[in-house]
């Protein structure tokens, strides 16, 4: 069974690309104090807004250039993926957890806790994510802690939705209906009979979703109202970075970069476990 | 007289269905005054057109769906006043689909011994053993034991439903539709194992099918159903020789024969 997995895994290459890059990523953020040639926060105002490698005049000290504060670029991007991927990954659990608990409820007793659930699932996605993000960030202050809460507490919508309809379809499958006549309790039906064939689905939509979330976090942070300076965000180096747009752009495309590839990896990700992990395709 | 092991009395089982928001609810009565009495060691056959209850009734047998109006007795005592453990140390369904019915994502072993874990039955030692001794009383190799449904083919699944059904050792079993998702060839194998299981465990069966044929040649009595109400209900060989109720004898002159000519009914 995991032979037939891994061999799936490795044909597959979209799984292995974003897996790759992907993994990539992660380990620079894991081992960034090992891997960053500078302090990410010491400033060297003589050395204000040197060019990357690829430009003339550039110091070889400082491969990606430095900010408008002198403070190394590479350094603060290796830095920058410890908080992308710590928003991601903590709001997608927060918000998986929230959702699933919702749709797998609303799925399996169906009737007037199907329709108060999908009532509040309505209620969620008549409210624009970015405007509610903002308006909360603005009251609590700005914070790592607030945008994920935040976030968490916004993007559980698809989690609701498509583990509703799953659970739906598994709840009448016969091995529930044979569980249910052998005397299983329904939180060990739910847990162990629907939750198992469900779970794929988790999984994709959690790649997904941590993907929405580090966009969303870099949308918050350029308006100067997710992760606070001097924190090195990737979103946040964009925002610093607008006023030099125009003579110095790669202020903002180095970030720009990261973190579409970042986004890029996770969803080929996501996509490849998709594809892998669909009973249609099982032996 | 024999005293029934399972019994229901005037069973009725309705539904209200919405037809909309400004019209009054009606009522659906998918059972409607059900009486029947299985007899132990004996096969009642229960036959009707798709829609008119029969599922419904194996349903509230299994204790998965609630009366509406009526009694279902065991042994002479209504089914509420035994607790979960006890009604499912009794009755056990058979489904139709083995594909649907064995969850994909658990061993054969796991869903051989899920009665004996969920009533917390016996040692894992000892549940392995149950789980090889029901796996070649059902005539599957105990090399499947770990093995995924996925890899096992539909006949070796419903042996492994039958398997399943049988671990708790009860004395209804309540097949639906036990053979109609097999092959042919399959469908005589899973029906001999049946029967060889109901004499040397002394099984009852409450056997549900489309398959006139197979009733025929399994049951001892047959319950005939025509929406939701039991129209006749005789020994095999009354009803299909000599059917009185005018369901009865339009639903034998529906099965096509091989050769009309050597099978034609005398209706």
């Amino acid at each position: 069974m995991t032979r037939h997995l891994f061999r799936r895994i490795s044909a597959h290459n979209s799984i292995l690309i974003g897996g790759t890059v992907l993994g990539a990523i992660v380990f620079m953020a894991l081992f960034a104090p090992l891997l960053a040639p500078h302090d990410p926060f010491a400033q060297d105002l003589s050395k204000r807004l040197l060019p990357p490698f690829w430009m003339e005049e550039h110091n070889p000290k400082h491969i990606l250039g430095t900010d408008n504060l002198g403070r190394d670029y590479l350094s603060r991007l290796i830095y920058g993926a410890q908080i992308s991927l710590m928003i991601g990954v903590c709001t997608a659990i927060i918000s998986g957890i929230i959702g699933s608990a919702l749709g797998i409820t609303a799925g399996y007793f169906g009737g007037r806790v199907d329709a108060v659930i999908t009532f509040i699932i309505t209620t969620r996605l008549s409210m624009p994510i970015v405007l509610v993000a903002l308006a909360v960030v603005a009251l609590v202050g700005g914070s790592l802690h607030a945008v994920i809460l935040v976030l968490g507490f916004l993007l559980w919508d698809r989690y609701a939705v498509v583990m509703r309809s799953a659970t739906q379809q598994a709840r009448n499958m016969d091995y529930v209906s044979a569980a249910r006549a052998i005397g299983c309790p329904t939180w060990r039906v739910v847990l162990s009979e629907i939750f198992p064939n469900v779970v794929n689905n988790l999984i994709v939509i959690a790649t997904f979703e941590v993907a929405h979330a580090i966009l969303l976090e870099a949308s918050l942070s350029f308006l100067g109202l997710g992760v606070q300076p001097p924190d090195p965000s990737w979103g946040l180096m964009i925002a610093e970075g607008k006023e030099f747009l125009l003579f110095d752009p790669w202020v903002i495309t180095i970030p720009g970069i990261a973190l579409s590839i970042l986004v890029l990896a996770v969803n080929m990700l996501g996509d490849g476990i998709r594809d892998v992990s669909a009973p249609e395709n099982r032996n | 007289m024999m005293t029934p092991i399972l019994e229901t009395k005037d069973l009725e089982c309705s539904f209200q269905i919405s037809t909309g928001m400004f019209s009054p609810r009606k009522t659906l009565a998918a059972v409607n005054g059900v009486s029947v009495q299985l007899l132990k060691g004996q096969v009642l056959g229960l036959v009707g057109e798709s829609g008119c209850g029969k599922s419904t009734l194996a349903k509230m047998l299994l204790g998965l769906q609630k009366p509406t109006k009526g009694d279902i007795l065991f042994d002479g005592q209504p089914l509420e006043k035994f607790s979960q453990f006890e009604r499912a140390a009794r009755v056990q369904p058979i489904f139709q689909d083995p594909y649907s019915s064995l969850n994909p994502r658990k061993t054969i072993f796991e869903i051989i011994t899920l009665p004996l874990s969920v009533h917390k039955i016996g040692t894992s030692r000892d549940r392995v053993l149950k789980a090889k001794e029901m796996m070649d009383l059902c005539g599957l190799a105990s090399r499947y034991l770990n093995s995924y449904p996925s890899q096992l083919s539909g006949g070796q699944r419903q042996r492994v439903a039958i398997a399943r059904a049988l671990v708790m050792k009860p004395e209804v079993v309540i097949c639906d539709e036990p053979t109609s998702a097999l092959d042919v060839s399959v469908q005589s194998q899973i029906l001999n194992l049946l029967m060889e299981l109901k004499n040397e465990l002394g099984l009852t069966y409450l056997l549900i099918s489309h398959n006139l044929a197979v009733v025929e040649h399994l049951a001892d009595r047959v319950a005939v159903m025509y929406f939701g109400e039991i129209v006749e209900n005789e020994d095999t060989e009354q009803i299909f020789n000599k059917p009185r109720h005018e369901y009865t004898q339009k639903l034998l002159s529906s099965v096509l024969a091989p050769d009309p000519n050597l099978f034609t009914r005398e209706v």
